[in-house]
């Protein structure tokens, strides 16, 4: 059990355990410490020299990220030594930085314009020439403006330390510093869009964000990746009803300060430019939803449970998994339940195989009833999918879908529902660890799209119980 | 690692050599730079094949073999000229006639420092202080150092060096 | 005073063992296994008041003592020499591994036993090439003669001892960027704490210590405490090579007492200026160190009297200037190497330094600004003691004092 010390930062009398990280303690109390290099899932670097404060018996000033607390410390963030410190730094930052904010990204959440704003001096001496090193392209996915650069390093320790493989490194030395990647070698890392995330300034430029939008017209939302069971945290940039720019948030449990660069284009990929289904379909001619509910409630009444397969999709929140799974129980107890296939694994980092949120709270909610799809054998009759694409192994003679998109077999399908999309519906999913995560909606669904407990909400009367 | 598609290999003595350095070391990548020592002395300079080569003995990256060999003077990542010619420009070299000897090579060299000559056979270069400033001016030419240079009688075996053949 | 570093120099035959060793070479090492525990060995060290000469100055026994014991840290423990003179104006760790690189390897051995290190490193400077086989032979005749390798001289004390290049950075000449450079990376200076003492090479205890400092070990422990006190002054004991250069008559590595008269070492050893110039200013321990003008060279060699002075004894490398030098130039020229030299790790260096060389080179073309005097200035004090590392200090010092002491040939600098 650590003693407790005491530590005054800026007159505030602060308790803590010896040997705590000033940086992070001034942090923890809500005392702002400007700071680049330092990254609390990174090494301490001690490089930017922005941190300085004034540390009460030592002259000259220290770098708080690598100053551990003693009893009585006294601190000062705001003396005329840490004032004027910190000041200087800004100066020798932006004395070869480029003048590039009217066309940088990064404007509007750039640490470089915050803190120059706040804690900088209002005109320069510099009058040199600055250096201007090029841009050059690192990947299909990542840009680096090596003139914005403020070699913190922050991108070559995250590849090295957190990703396992050291793929960017430093070039040259002193002023002539700069990253890169080997000659010829493209940044291969599948986590490499991190580096962009923590790039204090706009040094490096993730393609898929490059020029497209002012950070300061977009809607901020938070939400749960839905490509693999990580279900990493992310914070989503809306503008029109369209996900401009995924990020990761922090989650101590689920995905620390990261995601993979996949997840972030899920929307782009999967989602943005594909063809919703529209409207309600009978063998590929339209059908207004009334009538739509009352064919289908009839020809599941056609047919004996044991006849019908209820297919259910990992994507499925966990609240429409409960709905349907009620359903079943109450009016198809006797159907067989089904899904996706499950791709065990993942990667040595955040990635799982198996692609989908929520492939754990369908196993969780049906428990024993689920059938693995592997092992389904005989042939249906009749097939009531909720977002799931029937393998072409399974023998289905007619199939009810539920579904956002559009797809090929879609066309010969029985009857055709408009379904919500990830990000249209607010609801929960379950890891593949067991942490349950809820999520908001963010995106405005297309009009008749309909959840599964609404379907089944209108489905549920028109049936007589069985 | 996928498959090692350059066939350079050093030479056995050379493997010989770097398989010891490798035994001083608990992390192979500690023997870095003494094998790129090595190594430009195998295969002329560092190029990327030898950079792939270097990095999988070591158990390392590419990334990480450019990284620590571009931030040393001593490497060369270009075909080497015949004869590397380096005088050092710091103080005592410089207060004892370094820059009439740059000079003096420049115009006989006809070169520029960090360029090679026309016909290639040597490389201008500047050094900071080699260490020897009681015997300034001072200058390299290979491995060699030459001492109290004289831009107007330089020593024979130094200006057999310089002559075009 | 009779050489003591400097006896075998200039004659090559000490290099090999045997030479060396009729010479009474390794004597020491012998009766310090046989006669001798390693803690008194570090308060021998201490008691003599032995300091770092690499350019710091520390007291040598005290970083030795801070090597934790073998019960605390067991497992590898490291002694490193410290062979990559770099400080422009130094070369007398040149001329020890040159003449006597056994004494080199023996001042390791008795010191690796004194801190109970089982591994030992020479971080050769990569420039040394002909030096490097000398190093290697010596290294390799040790062994054979058992003063190095496993149980050595049946005392089971146990040390190996490896050559390692470097490859042209000064900055690894700075203990923590050494340690990185050991390690097969970039010479970046690491943040301190912990020091090499307790988290060195591989984060086991390390030592680093400079050639010279080393090489006075042996004949601390021989001769005494009380022998290697009585030479020099009251301020500063022990032998010490310094190295004169620059506008000098009779450049080179002269041994004397610690405590020398600096106008004494110029003008009586050196032989004064060539040419009946007047001197103008010296640099005492490389370029590092603020100059001092004419009239401030009446002063004792020793690290707290230059320290009082306002400059510093560093590597006690003497750089002599006339009055026909441009100080401006002179420091146009330092300034380039430290922007040179720069590992770019953080900000006030890498940014500043570079800035400075900037702004001397348009003073130097006559393009100065009256303002580019004063901010000279600013900048310095903007980068000293902000860095990682002292290489920020190490270029803003000569350009403090180039430029307080010399400021009317600045001035004319200007448009």
């Amino acid at each position: 059990m650590n003693p407790e010390i005491s530590v005054k930062i800026d007159d505030k009398e602060i308790k803590t355990a010896p040997g705590v990280n000033l940086i992070d303690l001034a942090k923890e109390h809500g005392i702002e410490i400007p700071h680049y290099c330092y990254h609390p899932a990174l090494a301490v670097a001690g490089n930017c020299r922005i941190c300085f404060v004034e540390v009460e018996g030592m002259p000259h000033p220290q770098i708080a990220c690598n100053t551990p607390v003693r009893d009585g410390m006294v601190v000062r963030t705001k003396s005329e030594l840490a004032v004027e410190a910190r000041k200087w730094t800004l100066e020798f930052l932006l004395a070869n930085h480029p003048l590039d904010c009217p066309v940088c990204d990064k404007a509007g959440e750039c640490d470089l314009q915050n803190y120059a704003f706040k804690y900088g001096r209002s005109h320069t001496d510099f009058v040199e020439k600055k250096r201007t090193p090029a841009t050059v392209r690192l990947s299909d996915k990542l840009m680096l403006e090596k003139d914005r650069c403020i070699v913190c390093l922050r991108c070559v320790q995250f590849l090295r330390d957190v990703d396992g493989k050291e793929e960017l490194y430093v070039h040259q030395r002193g002023n002539s510093a700069e990253i890169a990647t080997a000659p010829g070698k493209d940044l291969e890392s599948d986590y490499q869009l991190n580096t962009a995330d923590i790039c204090p300034v706009g040094a490096l430029s993730p393609t898929n964000f490059r020029f497209a939008e002012r950070v300061w017209n977009l809607e901020k939302r938070e939400s749960i990746c839905p490509l693999c069971p990580r279900g990493c945290n992310t914070k989503i940039d809306i503008k029109d009803n369209v996900v401009q720019r995924v990020v990761p948030r922090f989650n101590k449990e689920v995905n620390s300060y990261w995601m993979c660069d996949e997840g972030r284009s899920y929307f782009s990929k999967y989602h943005t430019n594909r063809r919703r289904i529209e409207g309600f379909w009978h063998r590929g001619e339209p059908i207004d939803a009334a009538s739509f509910f009352v064919s289908v409630a009839r020809r599941l009444q056609q047919e004996a449970a044991t006849d019908i397969l209820v297919l259910v999709s990992n994507w499925l929140c966990n609240e429409d998994i409960q709905a349907i799974a009620d359903f079943v129980d109450g009016s198809l107890s006797a159907a067989t339940i089904s899904g996706p296939p499950f791709k065990e694994g993942g990667d040595h980092l955040l990635r799982r195989w198996d692609f989908g949120p929520n492939a754990r709270g369908l196993r969780d909610i049906f428990k024993g009833r689920f059938h693995e799809p592997n092992k389904l054998k005989q042939s249906f009759k009749l097939a009531l999918s909720f977002g799931v694409t029937p393998s072409k192994d399974l023998n289905i003679d007619e199939l009810i879908y539920l579904g956002a998109y559009m797809e090929p077999f879609i066309a010969n399908t029985l009857y055709v529902a408009p379904g919500v999309a990830h990000g249209e519906i607010h609801g929960s999913y379950t890891n593949f660890a067991g942490v349950v995560q809820s999520f908001d909606t963010f995106l405005e669904a297309p009009v008749q799209a309909h959840t599964c407990e609404e379907f089944i909400g209108k489905l549920l009367p028109l049936l007589e119980h069985r | 690692m996928g498959t090692q598609k350059n066939k350079l290999r050093f030479s056995r003595k050379a493997m010989q050599q770097v398989e010891e350095l490798i035994s001083h070391y608990p992390e192979k990548v500690a023997a870095l730079i003494p094998v790129l020592h090595i190594a430009q002395e195998e295969f002329d300079h560092i190029s990327p094949e030898v950079v792939d080569l270097v990095a999988e003995l070591l158990d390392t990256t590419p990334s990480h073999v450019y990284g620590t060999a571009n931030f040393y003077d001593m490497f060369r990542f270009k075909k080497r000229a015949k004869h590397e010619v380096i005088i050092c420009r710091n103080l005592s070299c410089y207060l004892c006639g370094s820059e009439r000897l740059k000079k003096n090579l420049i115009e006989r060299l006809q070169t520029e420092p960090g360029q090679s000559s026309t016909d290639g056979r040597f490389l201008l270069l500047e050094a900071e202080c080699l260490a020897a400033c009681d015997k300034a001016p001072v200058m390299m030419v290979d491995e060699k150092l030459f001492e109290k240079v004289d831009a107007d009688n330089l020593p024979e075996d130094l200006t057999r060096l310089l002559e075009k053949s | 005073m009779e050489p003591v570093l400097s006896r075998h120099f200039n004659d090559s035959q000490y290099r090999d063992v045997d030479t060396y060793m009729a010479d009474g070479g390794y004597r020491v090492l012998k009766s310090t296994l046989k006669q001798r525990a390693p803690e008194e060995i570090i308060q021998t060290v201490k008691d003599a008041g032995l300091r770092g000469l690499g350019g710091a100055g520390f007291p040598t026994g005290m970083k030795w003592s801070f090597v934790p014991s073998v019960e605390e840290r067991p497992g590898n423990r490291y002694l490193v020499c410290n062979a990559d003179e770099s400080e422009p104006g130094t070369f007398k760790d040149r001329a020890l591994l040159t003449w006597d690189p056994h004494l080199i390897i023996e001042s390791m051995v008795i010191s690796g036993f004194a801190m109970s290190m089982n591994i030992g490193f020479i971080y050769l400077r990569g420039e040394f090439t002909e030096i490097t086989p000398i190093i290697e032979k010596a290294i390799a005749q040790a062994y054979e003669k058992g003063f190095l390798g496993n149980n050595i001289l049946g005392s089971k004390f146990s040390f190996e001892l490896y050559l390692h290049r470097g490859a042209g950075a000064y900055i690894c000449g700075e203990e923590t960027a050494l340690l990185e450079s050991l390690e097969g990376k970039r010479g970046y200076p690491r943040l301190k704490p912990p020091f090499p003492a307790t988290h060195g090479l591989w984060r086991s205890p390390t030592n680093v210590n400079n050639v010279e400092t080393l090489c006075l070990v042996p004949f601390i422990l021989d001769r005494g405490v009380k022998w290697f006190r009585s030479i020099g002054n009251d301020k500063a004991k022990g032998p010490k090579l310094y190295c004169l250069s620059g506008r000098v008559k009779r450049p080179g590595v002269y041994e004397l007492p610690m405590g020398i008269n600096l106008k004494e070492l110029i003008f009586e050893h050196g032989g004064g200026i060539p040419n009946d110039k007047a001197l103008k200013a010296v640099i005492p321990g490389g370029s590092s160190c603020p100059v001092l003008t004419a009239a401030e060279c009446d002063i004792s060699m020793d690290f707290d009297s230059l320290a009082a002075a306002g400059s510093m004894f560093g590597t006690a490398a003497v750089i002599i200037m006339d009055e026909t030098v441009s100080m401006v130039e002179a420091l146009y020229v330092i300034t380039r190497f430290y922007a040179h030299e720069s590992c770019g790790q953080c900000t006030p260096c890498r940014e500043g330094v570079k800035w400075m060389q900037d702004i001397l080179r348009r003073l130097l073309k006559g393009r100065g600004r009256r303002e580019d005097i004063d901010l000279l200035i600013t900048m310095c004090d903007q980068i000293e003691r902000r860095t990682i590392c002292a290489l920020g200090d190490a270029a803003a010092l000569p350009v403090r004092s180039f430029v307080s002491k010399f400021r009317h040939e600045f001035e004319k600098g200007i448009q």
